[in-house]
């Protein structure tokens, strides 16, 4: 068994209301970032697998964030996996 | 009747419904604890109650949802079971998808507590049969994730089926809608019902405006009423009324 470690991010949809990406969005601009625009406030969850391979792990990763990490209806989500060294 | 209240660690409404139950006369409660598998006596009446169940960890309601008791809320629930989720509980029961929807931050971003005045949209339910049509009443909020969130297509059906039970309003014009909602909520969505009709959640707290002379109003205790006449305890139906 390997172990591998799995970063997901968590996102709220597009159509979905982010009160928190919106305010940060404003307090930017009136910092003078003109250029920035589209900010979204998710979440950022680290894990550590135990699997086979890395196949297996991302099955882990995807089962563990539908299951729980993730309410689909509002967030979408990516995650990247680190191979053991 | 009997009613079985989940105290999740964080439930802080959990006692506020049962005093709310039993100065109505409604029977027995049964406390049970969110590590139970089973209710200890069947109940007639499932209670979610408010407060910050798992601290409100990564989603609100969503660790709570996945809590060892909640198999037996569930086959209650889709059994017919009435089933009542109010403020944090209305969050567990969008959490376990047994209504539709979502709870997302205020849109103020603030944690908002006080009086607000609510539209009952339908009293052909278990929980509002005893309200006279479009009743204006006073619940208090308390809560920090309650804005109601379903995508638009979604939202057209929910409105369709009638499934909007109560609406943030003004109390002087008695309109609603969502310029009323204290929170964002679109459509004012303040509390809805599934389509069978037994599972109700809602952001106010009509367990807060039960007992007299505590806070200001005691509209809640019209949701009570209702649950007692639908049950048969107040001899309004001569005989119990059965559910199951």
């Amino acid at each position: 068994m390997n172990k591998y470690r799995a970063d997901v991010t968590v996102i709220p949809k597009d159509g979905v209301l982010d009160t928190q990406g919106k305010a940060v969005e404003r307090t930017l601009q009136s910092h003078g970032y003109d250029a920035v625009t589209g900010v979204r406030v998710g979440k950022f969850i680290r894990l550590e697998i135990e699997a086979q391979d890395e196949s297996a792990a991302g099955d882990i990763a995807r089962s563990v964030a539908d299951d729980l990490l993730v309410n689909n209806l509002i967030e979408s989500y990516s995650f990247t996996l680190e191979t053991p060294r | 009747m009997r009613t079985a209240i989940v105290v999740f660690p964080g439930s802080n409404c959990d006692r506020d419904a049962r005093e709310a139950i039993l100065d109505m006369g409604l029977g027995s409660v049964d406390m049970v604890w969110h590590d139970e598998d089973v209710f200890p006596e069947p109940p007639d009446l499932v209670i979610l109650p408010g407060g910050f169940s798992y601290g409100d960890y990564l989603r609100s309601g969503a660790l709570a949802a996945r809590a060892r008791i909640m198999k037996a809320v569930r086959e209650h629930a889709m059994s017919g079971g009435l089933t009542l989720g109010i403020c944090n509980g209305f969050q567990v029961l969008t959490e376990t998808r047994l209504l539709p929807g979502a709870l997302l931050p205020n849109s103020n971003l603030r944690f908002i507590c006080g009086p607000c005045y609510l539209r009952v949209e339908r009293n052909n339910t278990p929980f509002t049969r005893s309200f006279p049509d479009r009743q204006i009443v006073q619940f208090p909020i308390a809560h920090h994730e309650g804005l109601y969130f379903l995508p638009p297509d979604e939202l057209e059906e929910l409105e369709e089926r009638h499934q909007v039970v109560f609406r943030y309003a003004d109390p002087e014009t008695r309109e609603a809608g969502a310029e009323y909602s204290p929170n964002g909520a679109l459509n004012g969505i303040a509390g809805i019902i599934s389509r069978e009709g037994n599972v109700l959640g809602l952001m106010p707290h009509p367990e807060r405006a039960t007992l007299k002379n505590l806070i200001r109003g005691t509209d809640g205790r019209g949701v009570w009423q209702s649950l007692g006449e639908h049950f048969g305890v107040f001899g309004v139906l001569g005989v119990r009324e059965a559910v199951r």
